[in-house]
């Protein structure tokens, strides 16, 4: 099954409005009760990141090319992942030291997935775009794998300017493909 | 109690109620992000001073500034390439919801209600 262009780039509107919901809902503070910022630990992150495991895994049914259905399966096994064991860990089933680093490693798996795609069709459509994605990516996920490993605490991570890049791309750039 | 690989599970009495329980990685930093700027001699502020001050107000309120980033970025991108009307059937309005320029508001709306005071 083949789907037209419009709803391939409604499919990437709606997962790239997740994920900026996602990254926004992680990095930014929120006010707590003592009037002081905090970071919100919501359990709605990694609820959302499984629901975009699902719409990523969806696309493995209808893709038409081997690469994207098993790139696409990967990068939903990723999130999906990543969400489980965020969302174990926001419930308090599991602590340990190295939860931490999750999204970040699920970040920088995912962009490298996008490097990989890319090289196994390099003239492929889109191309450029998917590199310059799987880059925001990497960088967004070796940002905050820094913050992680240093313990450095910044109100807003820096790793949030690539990541809302990324959503952004993933907002913006099927509207060109699509029109 | 360890359970599959070795990970530590809390026991059911340890675990926290919510999620919002957890330690705060940010509390040194928004610290500082929430004190006030001093005022100077004379008792007003230089416009660098503002500016901190503006800086640190827009870093704890964050989330309401990037909601309104995004309102404007939607309002540009309206403008710019304008929006189709579907009709006002359910499957109709999905389809008028999923335009980017829609998307956005409901991010930046999600956003808002999410920034309120817990």
């Amino acid at each position: 099954m083949i789907l037209p262009q419009i709803q391939i780039a409604r499919a990437h509107w709606i997962l790239g409005a997740l994920f900026l919901a996602i990254i926004l809902d992680e990095y930014l503070p929120v006010i707590g009760g003592d009037g002081r910022p905090t970071r919100s630990r919501s359990v709605v992150v990694p609820w959302a990141l499984i629901i975009g495991a699902v719409g990523v895994w969806a696309t493995v049914v209808f893709a038409d090319v081997v690469h994207d259905m098993l790139i696409h399966f990967l990068w939903g096994d990723i999130l999906f992942a990543a969400g489980a064991l965020e969302l174990a860990r926001r419930r308090g089933v599991y602590e340990r030291p190295w939860l931490d680093g999750v999204l970040p490693v699920a970040f920088l798996s995912c962009g490298i997935l996008f490097l990989v795609h890319v090289e196994v069709d390099p003239s492929g459509q889109g191309a450029h775009w998917h590199l310059a994605m799987g880059l925001l990516l990497i960088a967004g996920g070796v940002l905050d794998l820094v913050r992680v490993v240093r313990r450095r605490s910044p109100v807003v991570p820096l790793a949030l300017v690539p990541l809302m890049g990324f959503a952004l791309a993933l907002i913006a750039i099927p509207v060109a493909a699509a029109s | 109690m360890v359970g599959w690989a070795g990970v530590k599970m809390l026991e059911r009495e340890q675990r926290p109620l919510g999620a919002d329980r957890f330690p705060s990685a940010i509390d040194e930093a928004a610290s500082q992000a929430g004190r006030t700027v001093v005022r100077s001699a004379h008792g007003r502020r230089s416009p660098a001073e503002l500016a901190v001050a503006a800086w640190r107000w827009a870093l704890v309120h964050s989330r309401a500034v990037v909601g309104l980033v995004l309102v404007a970025g939607a309002g540009v991108w309206a403008i710019a390439r304008g929006l189709t009307y579907y009709g006002l059937s359910p499957v109709h309005l999905a389809y008028d919801l999923d335009q980017p320029p829609w998307v956005l508001l409901l991010v930046s709306g999600w956003l808002w209600y999410r920034s309120r005071r817990r």
